[in-house]
């Protein structure tokens, strides 16, 4: 009976994906690649590449000699440039995912629409005390997360997911359960397998190395993805609120 | 065909109309403008003729085998080439031989030059570029019809070019490319521009070292050398390039633990380290999603202090080197900071060089 739920779960997933239709400003066109194409402009001469992301790779372009003066002046400071996720990446949140306290995650969106799943610092998995036991992809007894399987440029074969979709179940030390979901829709690029050799880099390096899964948008959703989330001063503020209720309450 | 005898004609006994006709035309051709004739030149005179009497030739076939000649909506004539081709085969000889006098008629009227146009196949320039501007694309950066960049390598040197030449348009190609804020020193990185019907292409070595002059006075952010002319065949040895050979570079690494020169020297020792490379995530959104093995030749470290190193690279030929530095959220294995147990991250990158020995290099 299992099998038959979890089809028509992906079913409805499917279609839910198919038949939505894309919000931006794309003239009503379904097909991305369409979309894409339609999109670039005439070429006057030469060949024009149009592309998605505005970034600028390198941590501080025309700075690095004054760092380096701080760096040496301050006897080796790190400086505060911008790491690597703030030069690339902007910050959305979601509090209290699937109406769990505390269960935030933190999406990091890629200036080409591309978003990494992290789990945000207010998660229980990252306070003090916690012991990571074991981490499972096998979401359902049909579908693990580990088999998908993406091909070509339009990542095709990817498995949908909608914002409430789960990606993983992290087991603790102390018997707590937690489920982590998408909170974006788009196609399934990749789960991070490094974290099931070694769950502890999940609590250390939660915004880079111990990231949960890779996430494409559709190409038309790539502003409209972010709508339901929170911005980082709005997640900032959620927290103080939490810490203001906790200590009004004996 | 009666083989048998040989007595048969092979295709090859029998001369092609179109050969016969260059043997007659072009020594007409030659005294008439007083030029040599050259049937593999790059300059191309198309005349086109009409001939209306000429093209029914053929339309007896119709009544032969009609049902080879059905109108169909895109056809202009119901006697494509294909179709009388067709024709041709199923007609039997007897036939053809009655509907079609052999040798045929003479003509009762002259054709007429319908249109005539001139055309120069393209010619190809070929150099190597230095970039020096840390905020400059190599092609046009446009969004949504918007420039988000001004300018461009491409367009800093095949706009001289363009204009010299008096060609229509151009396309330009080089091996490999680095990104917007990354510098390409040492000899440069090798490129070809294709100039389209170029109206212009007598040019001494000198014009040529003129125009590279006049391309390095209009710029400082790129500077070319060793630029000429080359054949078709350049674009091959450039690509080539692009996939085999090796290339260096100079990266300015930081790292948040604090290290001691020691802790460095470790690096220089790696030789041919692999690396695996998934498909960084700041081009996944337009590229497959793979693994790619890359090797790093050889790492030479230079102390700058507690935070800060310069690494010189050699690497095999499309290694992402910033990705290499920074891990790229661990998808990058091994990576500088995993090497180092710890996190790094890029401040800098310069191409030193890219190791191919294409175009030759011009004493300048």
């Amino acid at each position: 009976m299992g099998w038959y739920v979890e089809f028509w779960e992906q079913l409805v997933v499917w279609f839910d994906w198919k038949l939505r239709p894309p919000s931006a400003a794309g003239g009503g066109r379904s097909h991305a690649h369409e979309a894409r194409c339609a999109r670039r402009p005439p070429l006057p001469r030469g060949k024009a590449e149009v592309r998605g992301d505005l970034s600028v790779g390198l941590r501080s372009l025309d700075l690095a000699g004054a760092e380096l003066a701080m760096a040496a002046g301050a006897g080796g400071i790190a400086p505060a440039a911008p790491s690597l996720v703030d030069r690339y990446f902007t910050r959305w949140y979601k509090a209290d995912v699937k109406g769990k306290p505390c269960e935030d995650h933190c999406i990091l969106q890629h200036s080409n629409r591309i978003c990494v799943i992290t789990l945000a610092e207010s998660h229980p998995l990252l306070q003090n005390g916690k012991t990571i036991k074991s981490i499972n992809y096998q979401i359902s007894a049909n579908c693990s997360r580990l088999q998908n399987k993406v091909s070509g440029k339009f990542k095709r074969g990817a498995q949908f997911l909608t914002e409430l979709a789960p990606l993983c179940r992290i087991s603790c030390s102390d018997g707590e359960e937690y489920t982590v979901s998408s909170c974006v829709r788009g196609r399934l690029m990749e789960v991070n397998e490094n974290i099931l050799d070694k769950p502890s880099i999940l609590q250390e390096k939660p915004s880079t190395e111990g990231y949960i899964a890779v996430v494409l948008p559709k190409f038309e959703e790539s502003k409209s993805v972010t709508e339901g989330l929170l911005t980082q001063k709005e997640y900032e503020e959620v927290v103080v609120k939490r810490i203001n209720n906790r200590s009004e309450t004996p | 065909m009666d083989r048998k005898q040989g007595l048969s004609l092979g295709r090859d006994d029998i001369v092609q109309l179109k050969e016969a006709y260059k043997w007659i035309t072009h020594p007409l051709f030659s005294e008439e403008l007083g030029v040599p004739v050259d049937g593999k030149s790059l300059f191309e005179v198309s005349v086109i003729f009409a001939h209306p009497e000429t093209d029914e030739d053929c339309h007896f076939l119709s009544t032969s085998c009609p049902d080879c000649f059905k109108p169909a909506k895109n056809k202009q004539s119901v006697f494509t080439r294909m179709a009388v081709v067709k024709a041709l085969d199923k007609i039997k000889e007897e036939d053809f031989r009655k509907k079609f006098p052999c040798p045929p008629n003479s003509p009762k009227s002259f054709c007429s030059a319908v249109e005539i146009e001139c055309a120069h196949g393209a010619v190809f320039v070929a150099g190597r570029y230095n970039k020096y501007s840390r905020n400059l694309p190599q092609t046009p950066w446009i969004i949504d019809g918007e420039r988000k960049l001004e300018s461009s390598v491409e367009e800093l040197i095949s706009s001289q070019l363009l204009t010299v030449f008096k060609a229509e348009s151009f396309n330009f190609s080089s091996s490999g490319r680095e990104d917007v804020d990354v510098r390409t020193l040492g000899n440069g990185r090798p490129f070809a521009v294709e100039l389209v019907n170029p109206r212009r292409v007598q040019f001494t070595s000198r014009d040529i070292k003129e125009l590279q002059q006049k391309i390095n006075i209009s710029s400082d952010k790129i500077q070319v050398r060793d630029l000429q002319l080359v054949t078709r065949e350049a674009i091959g040895h450039m690509k080539e390039g692009e996939e085999v050979k090796t290339k260096t570079y100079s990266a300015l690494v930081w790292t948040d633990k604090a290290i001691q020169k020691k802790d460095i020297e470790f690096l220089d020792d790696l030789k041919d380290l692999q690396i695996n490379q998934k498909t960084p995530l700041r081009v996944l959104h337009r590229r497959p999603l793979a693994i790619r093995t890359r090797i790093i030749h050889t790492m030479e470290t230079h102390y700058i202090d507690e935070h800060h190193f310069r690494l010189h690279l050699k690497t095999q030929a499309g290694t992402y080197i910033k990705e290499f530095v920074h891990g790229d959220f661990g998808r990058t294995k091994p990576n500088i900071g995993s090497l180092m147990d710890g996190t790094a991250d890029i401040l800098e990158l310069d191409v030193e060089s890219v190791d191919v020995d294409w175009p030759p290099a011009l004493n300048d």
